[in-house]
């Protein structure tokens, strides 16, 4: 009974098995997807044990970030007792990147889940219907794709006001059109498929057939898009701190502590720039590595 | 012997991908005259495309050619250096491709690619843009002569179109316009009239003996279609699963087919003046050519299949003058 | 069609698209703030200004009025008041396009041919280690947050080596003809501005290609890769062109469509990269007025820089599409 069980899951998924095995193949053998995901692993390590790597740990006062101010230990330059050194309070600014991890992470999911989120929903119900619904929010989309992102976001979070929960719904805004058109153009080409005409001459339901067909037929380059994009918003959420749009001064933000740290850089107190920095491009250069890779790995024209 | 034009001998092509080594051409041998219309013909993925592409140089990675020679007007070409290959390659040795659609580049004109080809090899002008004026204009004209040649409507005007502009028979023509403006000793048909109209393939066929008999070119046909073999061609070469299995006479391969497998095919094509209940078809499929039977490559799906055929490969015998066939029931008489 | 049909039609189509790019300004500066006409006048505006403003700008009117005053103030040139200047926005903006354009010109004259030419490398080696390098080179490019190249290019070239300066556009030309200093400083034949012009805007148009440089590199990449599979990449083989002829000739030619597509966009990425490295290097253009303007709350100079640069965008991309139809003879026939 079992080894027929096993029989048949084995020759049923046969074909998916063999596919997976060489992806993994694919994987190892492309050093630099490799090295997009030990980077990942390594960063998420980070975000989820930071009470425990950082030397210092932030206070919340009326539910605001504060760190301990040592004004003994102002402006001291990379050390082991201060590996990133201190800044002008007396921070210690390896503390602070390393919690700085857990909000770039969170913003970039939040952010890249919920636009993902509102491009599946209306891209695929566009596409899949058509008609005027779909002329409207393409031209809609359109609008939005004549900004350049980051003054796109620069603008929505002046009208809003600084502060990083308004940066969030900034970026979304900028973010969704991309999703939608990804998702609105899978649909088109999953549509003309032979499988999708049957359902729908079968009489299954039009929200059935977009749910279990559509949809999974598309997520691949959506998610391919979703991993390189997590690497893009945490890259221009920095820009937005950086110009003075994002959290506040004094707390674990990266992009807030390059700007901050900025100006003391001509009088040769590089660190507080220079660390927070390396930490943004790292966490986004292993996105990119990662996504780059998987691209080409799921491409089935480069497949082979 | 002399009017041998060019000669393959034990040609092994091997493509190493992820699943394993693939022996697309696994030990092939056949010749061809001067000013003959050589025909290779097989189901696809049997090697002759890779054939060909071994032929003009073109196989490119993961593929390799890993064994034999290829003796064109007596050199052995896999003995020569990319460089002397380059300059074999559209002078000596043309080739035209399947799609006629997408052999073209699509942001030059007809013209512009064949004035390209004309500069290359007749001046030594590979920059088409640095050629002067005169000489182009020379060129154009000789491009322009050309595809009237091939019978091409309106050449004056059809040399400045781009290749989007025009239908696929007269793409095909000007592919074969360019490939023969040269004068080269040999062309390379890969599949030249599978893309097309029934009605355009006939004009194109006829374009390429006519070629054959004013040029005096001889040609490589490819093809899986075998009206096209009969229709055009002097002698045949039958391949399957990398290897020739026959090679004969263009009459002799379909009156009087030897090999279990030509037999096969022969059978396989509908006959109007028979009344048959259905077609006969070879039982079977094409083998993996990673891990190909052992012996005689067809011997899973024959119907003669003798023990020996699962242990030796047989080998390529004459069995009557200009008659070969590789198989072991007609070996054994040969051999001795 | 001819090419200038072409043309006209595609400015035709570009109507609508900057009625969608009003629609959203309008709605950034005219619905999202609480008060809008606060938003406008200036957080520490008295009261009575913002009511002046308020009337000035028909701020009290329902939303279709306002969208038509406001309209009609773009096209007369009434962008707002910027307070943190003490003049209206379109003057500054005036004053500060010239510099903006110099810098991303000089991105992109260093980004386009250098992202090609890597590309190209990287295609024709593919899996090999000048695909690597370039491939490594091109992900940090996109990866790297622009604000921080800049310092670090200020750190080592300014602070540590002293080699190059830090900020500003250097001596101002002795006579103004574009507002371009380094092309005007050679009309002028004014080469002590000339050497010092060209100093100053070596490490900021290089923070700034430095992610545009990545991006054309992938996309040249990958379409390479794509062209070069293809039937014709084979005749012209077949045809004996050498593999120079074959790459640059052929393959590039049909490659470089999408590449200028994604360098379209890739404009987006250096017009944002501009208000960031103006920061950075004290650089006189909109970016940086942009960036004065929220760190004082001059909320119109803000939308005034947005629109502006929303329409450059909009422009660049309607230039991409001209020479894509040159680039391409397909395109002509009609879509």
């Amino acid at each position: 009974m079992a080894e027929n069980a096993v029989q048949t899951f084995g020759s049923k998924y046969e074909s998916q098995i063999k596919e997976f095995k060489y992806t993994l193949h694919l994987i190892r053998k492309s050093p630099l997807t490799l090295a997009g995901l030990i980077l990942l692993i390594l960063i998420f390590l980070v975000a989820i044990f930071a009470p425990y790597l950082a030397i210092d740990h932030p206070k919340y006062i009326g539910g605001q970030q504060t760190w301990y101010s040592d004004f003994s230990q102002t402006f001291q330059p990379p050390s082991w007792k201060h590996p990133f050194g201190t800044d002008d309070m007396g921070h210690d600014i390896y503390s602070m990147v390393i919690y700085g991890t857990r909000e770039a992470l969170y913003v970039g999911f939040i952010v890249v889940i919920v636009a993902m989120l509102i491009g599946v929903i209306l891209g695929a119900y566009s596409g899949y219907v058509g008609g005027w619904f779909d002329e409207v929010l393409m031209r809609i989309c359109d609008m939005f794709f004549a900004f350049p992102g980051l003054i796109l976001a620069m603008a929505i979070t002046a009208a809003l006001g600084p502060g990083l929960t308004h940066v969030m719904y900034a970026l979304m805004v900028v973010w969704w059109p991309a999703y939608t058109r990804i998702v609105r153009g899978q649909v088109l080409s999953v549509k003309q498929n032979q499988y999708i005409e049957a359902a729908r001459a079968v009489g299954v339901s039009r929200f059935k057939i977009i749910w279990r067909h559509v949809i999974p037929n598309s997520l691949p380059p959506i998610l391919v898009q979703a991993t390189m994009d997590l690497g893009n918003v945490i890259l221009t959420a920095a820009g937005l701190a950086f110009l003075g749009l994002g959290a506040a001064a004094y707390t674990a933000d990266w992009g807030v502590m390059v700007s901050q740290g900025r100006s003391w850089i001509l009088a040769g107190k590089w660190w507080w720039s220079t660390f927070p920095g390396l930490a943004i491009f790292i966490t986004v250069l292993a996105f990119n590595l990662f996504g780059d890779g998987l691209r080409d790995i799921l491409d089935p024209r480069l497949r082979r | 012997m002399n009017d041998i034009l060019l000669k393959v001998e034990d040609l092994h092509t091997y493509f190493y991908t992820y699943e394993g080594v693939v022996k697309a051409v696994d030990g092939v041998s056949f010749d061809i005259k001067k000013g003959e219309i050589f025909g290779l013909v097989g189901e696809t993925g049997c090697g002759k495309s890779v054939t060909a592409l071994s032929i003009i140089g073109l196989i490119d990675e993961p593929g390799k050619i890993v064994g034999g020679k290829i003796i064109f007007k007596g050199k052995n070409l896999l003995e020569m250096s990319e460089e002397e290959k380059r300059k074999i390659r559209g002078k000596e040795i043309s080739m035209i491709f399947q799609e006629p659609m997408t052999a073209l580049n699509p942001v030059y004109t007809i013209g512009d690619q064949i004035i390209e080809l004309l500069l290359l090899h007749e001046e030594g002008i590979a920059n088409i843009k640095k050629a002067p004026k005169e000489l182009k204009k020379e060129k154009r004209k000789k491009a322009i002569e050309m595809l009237r040649l091939v019978r091409m409507p309106d050449p004056e005007r059809t040399i400045d179109s781009y290749p989007h502009e025009l239908s696929g028979g007269m793409r095909q023509r000007a592919m074969i316009a360019m490939m023969l403006a040269t004068n080269p000793s040999l062309l390379i048909a890969d599949e030249p009239t599978t893309a097309l109209d029934v009605t355009v393939q006939a004009q194109i066929l006829k374009i390429l003996t006519d070629m054959r008999d004013k040029l005096g070119v001889s040609i490589l046909l490819i093809t899986h279609d075998l009206s096209v073999i009969a229709e055009v061609t002097d002698r045949v070469g039958v391949m399957y699963a990398g290897n020739i299995v026959e090679i004969a006479d263009t009459f002799t391969i379909f009156q009087n087919p030897k090999h279990p497998y030509t037999v096969g095919l022969m059978e396989a094509i509908p006959k109007i003046t028979e009344k048959k209940e259905e077609l006969r078809q070879i039982r079977g499929s094409v083998p993996n050519l990673i891990y190909p039977p052992p012996g005689c490559r067809f011997h899973p799906r024959c119907d003669y299949a003798k023990p020996i055929c699962k242990k030796e490969k047989p080998k390529l015998i004459e069995i009557e003058p200009g008659h070969f066939v590789a198989c072991h029931l007609y070996g054994g008489e040969a051999n001795e | 069609m001819k090419l200038w049909q072409y043309v006209v039609r595609r400015l035709i189509m570009l109507i609508p698209v900057v009625i969608g790019v009003t629609l959203i300004t309008f709605t950034i500066s005219h619905v999202i703030p609480a008060n809008p006409a606060r938003a406008w006048a200036g957080q520490k505006a008295p009261e009575e200004v913002v009511k002046r403003i308020a009337e000035k700008y028909h701020l009290n009117d329902p939303l279709y009025v306002q969208y038509y005053y406001y309209l009609a103030g773009l096209v007369k040139g009434d962008w707002g008041y910027s307070h943190s200047e003490h003049r209206p926005v379109i003057a500054c903006l005036a004053d500060y396009f010239p510099a903006t354009f110099e810098l991303t010109l000089w991105a992109m004259m260093i980004a386009i041919p250098l992202g090609i030419y890597l590309g190209v490398v990287s295609a024709v080696k593919r899996n090999k280690v000048p695909d690597h390098l370039s491939r490594v080179f091109a992900l940090s490019g996109v990866s790297m947050p622009i604000f921080w190249l800049g310092l670090l290019l200020i750190l080592v070239f300014y602070t540590y080596l002293g080699i190059f300066p830090a900020s500003g556009r250097g001596i101002a030309p002795s006579h103004t003809y574009t507002g371009l200093y380094i092309l005007d400083s050679i009309l002028s034949l004014d080469f002590h501005a000339l050497v010092d012009d060209v100093w100053h805007i070596i490490l900021p148009s290089i923070t700034l290609s430095y992610a545009t440089l990545a991006v054309i590199t992938r996309m040249t990449r990958s379409s390479m890769l794509e062209v070069l599979r293809l039937d014709y990449i084979k005749t012209a083989k077949a045809k004996g062109l050498p593999d120079r002829v074959v790459i640059y000739r052929h393959a590039l030619r049909n490659a470089m469509i999408p590449t200028l597509t994604v360098s379209g966009l890739a404009f987006a990425g250096l017009l944002g990269g501009a208000v960031l490295t103006e920061t950075i290097f004290s650089w006189p253009g909109m970016g940086r007025y942009a960036y004065h303007a929220i760190s004082t709350l001059d909320f119109p100079a803000i939308m005034g820089v947005t629109f502006l640069m929303a329409v450059i965008f909009v422009i660049a991309n309607l230039i991409v599409d001209i020479l894509y139809a040159y680039l391409d003879p397909r395109i002509k026939l009609g879509e």
